[in-house]
């Protein structure tokens, strides 16, 4: 008797397919109308086994959608990187409908937001996959540039738009948002740097973002939120925050290395976001801190001149000479208590607002300001840092910013800083706070 | 030693460690106990059998994985590598290499099953469905209705 694929049993066709890509499996079942029931028809083994292979097992962290659809799953997010990697083939993001791409981006953002506890990304293959989808978008060697299609010159892929709208759309706020997620790489400082200062020039772009001093009133609680009052995450700021603070870093400090191996617990593995990296360095010199419990944050403000946002201009912002400060601070916050009654509260009854105290410190680390604030949720379920700097003679500063990622997320909070008597006038800066180990 | 007959009446002699390779044959044994009678395996031939035997000899004295190395906990380390042995010996062709695939199955040997798959996975992958229905004689029997929807389920594999 003669030995074909399709008279082996079904289950070790089984086991052969769970051996393949999943491109493959869609192959196979391409063939004929046996192997087409055998991969469609059946249960989720194959399509589990196949995601296994790709993906962490979602059961681990904690994904309680059970029976888990494993094929559906596994599919979406295989059409996602097909749709991000086609742009690379030659096919423009035009050839694609803008609805296709953005639910592309959606989901490789929830990917990279599956992999759970900072733990087990460490080995985590979900990331590893986010990271050569990002790497791979155009074919480049810069994620975040390849993502924002900058190094194409398609005006349609630039996360910003400037000057910006009230309601930014939602493909160009979900684009940046995966930029804040996967930071600025050393590749991508180098090309920004090297272009010329012009409107298109990404840093001009993001100076003029955050220093549109019109940006922060009430409406915006005075941080990267949106302008309608409520209060959801506006997420091209938040990036542009990202980059002027990222380039200034790079300016200021001369031995930034390329550290491809830098792992994120939020941001994408091996990308150098060289920022938390270079201060640590700097924070290390300054002397032992021994600070208990309490979590350490540090942020580096960075103060512009009072700029005329009425003509909407971006040109003092393309003078080779406009320079802004850096200053880095250490900061000690400890939990105070929840605050069940608070409007924030409400919510997500499980993410009640949270508040701390704290005191800034010195390099040698004594106290020095106090400090004190709240966390609590916003209601597109992001993370927003309220922080109030004291001086001798009453509140100074006061701090807004997003948590880029989960809990424990080594990209910290980002945000934007005005007085804390508000109404006066600037300066005003953007930040960027971490967790020190 | 143990005598194992196959299909094709033909007797083969081999130490109990290495017939007890197969799962299979191991159970056997335990069922009937110490005794001299041979091991009918009627769905076994001849040529086939060597082959296996081949095979168990090679790798006896390695430890024999535990039933459920279906498990997930297992994925991590499942790659489509072959050991360099294994991929001289499983150089056959296609006909034989489907019968060892049965054979293996049939005899409960997971790693000479799983050395099979693997060999079947890599000649799969990358080819389109017309190249694999001409590797393995496949013929398509889908209907133009059928393939509409196939096209239909597979959208998800297009860029």
């Amino acid at each position: 008797m003669s030995r074909s694929f399709l008279t082996l049993p079904p289950e070790v066709v089984e086991q052969t397919l769970c051996n393949v890509r999943p491109m493959d499996v869609a192959a196979v079942s391409c063939t004929c109308k046996a192997l087409f029931k055998l991969i469609y028809q059946n249960d989720s083994h194959i399509w589990r086994n196949l995601f296994l292979q790709l993906f962490d097992d979602p059961r681990r962290s904690g994904d309680k959608r059970l029976p888990y659809d494993w094929r559906g799953e596994l599919q979406r997010r295989m059409r996602a990187r097909n749709i991000i990697l086609g742009q690379r083939n030659g096919q423009s993001i035009r050839g694609t409908s803008a609805h296709k791409h953005f639910s592309a981006i959606e989901t490789i953002i929830r990917v990279a937001f599956s992999t759970g506890d900072f733990q087990t990304q460490l080995m985590s293959r979900s990331m590893d996959w986010v990271e050569d989808v990002m790497k791979n978008a155009h074919g480049a060697g810069y994620p975040l540039l390849s993502m924002m299609g900058t190094k194409t010159d398609d005006k349609l892929l630039i996360p910003f738009e400037y000057p910006i709208s009230t309601s930014p759309s939602e493909p160009t706020s979900l684009r940046a948002r995966l930029c804040v997620y996967s930071g600025l790489s050393y590749e991508d400082k180098e090309v920004i740097l090297a272009s010329p200062l012009n409107d298109n020039n990404l840093r001009v772009r993001s100076r003029a973002l955050v220093y549109d001093l019109d940006r922060y009133n009430q409406a915006s609680h005075w941080g990267p939120l949106s302008w309608d009052g409520r209060r959801t995450v506006d997420w091209q700021l938040l990036l542009a925050i990202v980059l002027v603070i990222s380039l200034n870093v790079h300016d200021h400090v001369s031995y930034v290395e390329p550290c491809l191996h830098v792992f994120h617990p939020v941001g994408f593995p091996h990308h150098a976001l060289t920022l938390p990296q270079v201060s640590r360095v700097e924070i290390r010199l300054t002397g032992p801190v021994s600070l208990g419990i309490g979590v350490v944050w540090c942020p580096s403000a960075t103060i512009a001149p009072q700029v005329d946002t009425a003509s909407r201009s971006t040109a003092i912002f393309q003078d080779a000479d406009f320079v802004e400060g850096v200053h880095v601070l250490l900061l000690h916050l400890e939990f105070v208590g929840a605050d069940l009654d608070a409007p924030e509260s409400k919510l997500f009854p499980d993410r009640p607002l949270l508040h701390f105290s704290g005191s800034t410190l010195s390099e040698k680390g004594h106290a020095q300001g106090k400090v004190s604030g709240h966390v609590c949720m916003t209601p597109d379920r992001e993370v927003q840092w309220t922080l109030q700097t004291d001086a001798d003679d009453g509140p100074l500063w006061s701090s807004v910013g997003i948590q880029i990622g989960g809990v424990g997320s080594a990209m910290g909070v980002a945000g934007i800083w005005t007085r804390a008597i508000h109404g006066m006038e600037p300066p005003t800066g953007p930040f960027w706070t971490w967790r020190l180990d | 030693m143990v005598t194992l007959t196959t299909s094709d009446n033909e007797s083969f002699v081999v130490d109990k460690d290495v017939a007890e390779r197969s799962v299979l044959i191991k159970n056997m044994l335990e069922d009937v106990g110490e005794n001299d009678h041979p091991i009918p395996l009627p769905n076994v031939s001849a040529s086939v059998l060597k082959k296996v035997l081949e095979y168990c000899e090679h790798h006896r004295g390695e430890p024999i994985p535990t039933a459920d190395a279906d498990s997930s906990d297992d994925t991590r380390k499942r790659t489509t590598d072959i050991g360099e042995w294994d991929q001289r010996f499983i150089s056959v062709d296609q006909e034989m290499l489907f019968e060892i695939i049965l054979a293996a199955n049939y005899l409960d040997i997971k790693s000479l099953l799983d050395v099979g798959c693997k060999t079947v996975a890599n000649m799969i992958k990358g080819k389109t469905p017309e190249e694999i229905r001409k590797l393995f004689n496949i013929v398509n029997d889908f209907t133009p209705e059928e393939e509409a929807q196939i096209k239909k389920e597979n959208e998800w594999a297009e860029g």
